[in-house]
């Protein structure tokens, strides 16, 4: 994981400085909330339909337990005692006092932890594959480059006052598990005929009310020029992306208004006055970088206990292999795992953990992963790197204290927004709805037998619950006061992106999780055998099959 | 809205720029200012508009000198003539837009 430098420390002590004299002068009456708006936004400060939420930054999905700790005691003292892990890896908390915000930033810089940037018109956090620098099949860990992204891009003094929110995202992994194509700017890491590393650079992907798959820039950028070539891309939005309509102000519509060939010209032209500047990454810069990431294998604690105890019954030990086959994933070093603990329990938001979740969850990560824990695309939890000699001891103590769900890549590990419950942009729920579907799906042999449908559920056309690419995809829908949901099928958020397609008019409110039910049932029936996916069988089949079921 | 106007107040002196915002949260000014230094630009630069004092360190780091403060609804044209840099104010001149990143030349661990 990431060390921070002195510098990283100062800048952030310095920001706290500064957001608490933004927030005396507003509640002073010296900024209007048209000043303060923008400033307390690119803080992570929202307000939101009951209080003031905040999304604080987990720099491309790590943290420490320490940092974990700290989230914890920032529920309890600030919040009501739980947070929400995002689709792009960073926690929200809905119940805080704006008058509270600058002394809870400050006890997060003690643990170098920070809400730059989490908001706002503005470079976002950089996300990444939660699996970056254990996946064996990745060209380079991607975690370096997006830490030398995120230095560039914090505070970065041209960058603050976007047209719109601008996200970045980046792999090195041909499997995409951070959604590149679906980002403002993704980024592969790739090598040449040479074997010389680089990037291969999408750009105008996003999701919202337009969903646009991101287009080739670059097929191959030197990774000296990564940070010139991205401002390059900047300063091209920033002077002429649409400033007059919100819905029409992300740089996926200017690149589709200019044509992405007259948007490709327009940043070579850029990026060729300063190619070779400053920004040029150097060997050293990028070693020195490079050097702040701890080995993850050097690091990682070594078996103690035996696979099974002498008590262990025979039931018990079945439950214990299902949950290794589903939560656990081989990693690129022998003998070393790494498990997903799911955040999708029922009767409980999709992302959310409590107070006293996070320090458990810390404590295992103290015990069999070096301390170190990350956030997924999905919204669960990952140990990175456990010795296979203590998986077992590990499901123990998560059943003790009831985090080992064995739901990973299942069709109850649903992605869901926030929706009305919290959110004051949103026209429907969608926590509910998806408890609902969870709760229609419950049999581990049938969990099993249905791989992995991904189920993505917006409350309103922002699109913050990925919608558009979720294999079925909910969006909530407001008709005359009544709370409608549209269905759509086939999207996809891999490396091979697509957006869903409609599947026919709204159901209602009642009918939405029935509907979902019996789109899967239906997939059961008409799948060629257990090998076939959900997505393999609609690409065969087509939408008609499965409209017949929901709108007979 | 953005406007540049290129200001010579008297034969043989140096050219001066000065860019008017509308609003505090067009950030174009900042690219423009950038795009004008890397162009080569020598000379002062002015942004003038409604600015919060938050946004004065960046408008320096992209490049202007000088700020000229003008509340909303201003007539522009009534500040062109007869400005005295003197009355404005000035930005520290920076070398380069400071990212962290460029800052980090000399890192050391904390402990």
């Amino acid at each position: 994981m990431y060390q921070y430098s002195r510098t990283d420390q100062q800048q952030v002590d310095q920001r706290v400085i500064q957001f608490r004299d933004q927030t005396d002068r507003y509640l002073k009456g010296d900024l209007s909330e048209e000043q303060f708006r923008p400033l307390r936004l690119m803080n992570g400060l929202y307000i939101q339909r009951y209080a003031p939420m905040l999304r604080i930054a987990i720099p491309y999905g790590e943290l420490n337990s320490g940092q974990l700790r700290m989230l914890a005691a920032v529920a309890r003292k600030y919040d009501r005692g739980y947070g929400h892990i995002t689709t792009r890896q960073n926690i929200q908390f809905n119940w805080l006092k704006l008058e509270q915000v600058p002394d809870l930033l400050a006890d997060l810089a003690t643990v170098q932890m920070h809400a730059i940037q989490t908001s706002g018109n503005c470079i976002r956090n950089i996300t990444s594959d939660h699996l970056a620098g254990i996946d064996a099949t990745e060209v380079e860990d991607p975690r370096p480059w997006c830490e030398i992204i995120r230095q560039w891009a914090t505070l970065h003094p041209e960058f603050l006052y976007l047209p719109r929110k601008f996200k970045i995202a980046v792999t090195g992994s041909e499997t995409d598990r951070a959604a590149i194509l679906a980002h403002d700017i993704g980024l592969r890491l790739v090598r040449n005929d040479r074997r010389e590393t680089g990037f291969q650079v999408f750009a105008g992907g996003g999701l919202g009310r337009t969903p646009v798959v991101g287009k080739q820039l670059r097929e191959f950028l030197p990774w000296r020029h990564l940070l010139s070539f991205l401002e390059a891309v900047l300063r091209v939005y920033n002077l002429n992306g649409r400033r007059d309509n919100k819905y029409k102000a992300r740089i996926k519509i200017l690149v589709n208004s200019m044509g992405v060939e007259a948007f490709r010209s327009a940043v070579n032209e850029r990026f060729q006055e300063i190619k070779d500047g400053e920004l040029t990454l150097t060997d050293s810069r990028v070693a020195e970088i490079k050097a702040r990431f701890a080995s993850p294998q050097s690091r990682a604690i070594p078996a103690t206990r035996k696979i099974h105890d002498g008590n262990s019954g025979h039931v018990r030990a079945r439950e214990f292999e299902h949950w290794k086959r589903q939560n656990t994933i081989a990693s690129r070093y022998a003998g070393l795992r790494s498990v997903f603990i799911s955040l999708k329990k029922q009767n409980v938001a999709p992302g959310d953990l409590t107070a006293d979740e996070m320090d458990a969850i810390a404590g295992l990560a103290d015990r069999y992963s070096s301390g170190i824990i990350r956030t997924t695309h999905r919204q669960n939890l990952l140990l990175p790197l456990v010795h296979t000699g203590n998986l077992y001891s590990l499901w123990n103590d998560l059943r003790k204290s009831g985090q080992s769900d064995t739901n990973i890549d299942t069709v109850q590990d649903i992605i869901c927004c926030p929706g009305l419950d919290f959110c004051s942009l949103a026209n429907t729920t969608s926590i509910p709805v998806a408890l609902e579907i969870r709760a229609r799906f419950t049999d581990p042999q049938e969990l099993k037998s249905l791989g992995d449908i991904q189920i993505k559920i917006s409350g309103c056309m922002n699109a913050c619950g990925h919608h558009h690419i979720g294999h079925i995809g909910i969006l909530g829908v407001d008709k005359k006061g009544q709370q409608w949901f549209q269905i759509t099928l086939g999207g996809r958020a891999d490396q091979n992106l697509r957006i869903g397609e409609r599947l026919g008019p709204a159901v209602d409110r009642n009918r939405i999780a029935e509907a979902v039910e019996r789109i899967i049932r239906q997939y059961l029936k008409l799948r060629s055998g257990p090998g076939e996916t959900f997505l393999d069988t609609l690409d065969r089949v087509g939408l008609e099959p499965f409209r017949e079921v929901v709108y007979d | 809205m953005i406007e540049t106007v290129n200001w010579i107040e008297s034969p043989g002196q140096q050219k001066r720029i000065i860019i008017f915002a509308d609003h505090f949260n067009d950030g174009r000014i900042f690219s423009l200012g950038r795009q004008l230094r890397i162009d080569g630009y020598p000379g002062d630069l002015i942004a003038a508009g409604d600015f919060l004092p938050d946004q004065l360190d960046s408008l320096a780091l992209c490049g202007f000198s000088h700020y000229l403060p003008l509340p909303d609804g201003t007539d522009r044209i009534d500040h062109i003539d007869g400005i005295d840099l003197a009355n404005l104010v000035a930005l520290p001149r920076q070398r380069e837009p400071g990212s962290l990143f460029s800052r980090h030349d000399h890192p050391e661990v904390t402990t």
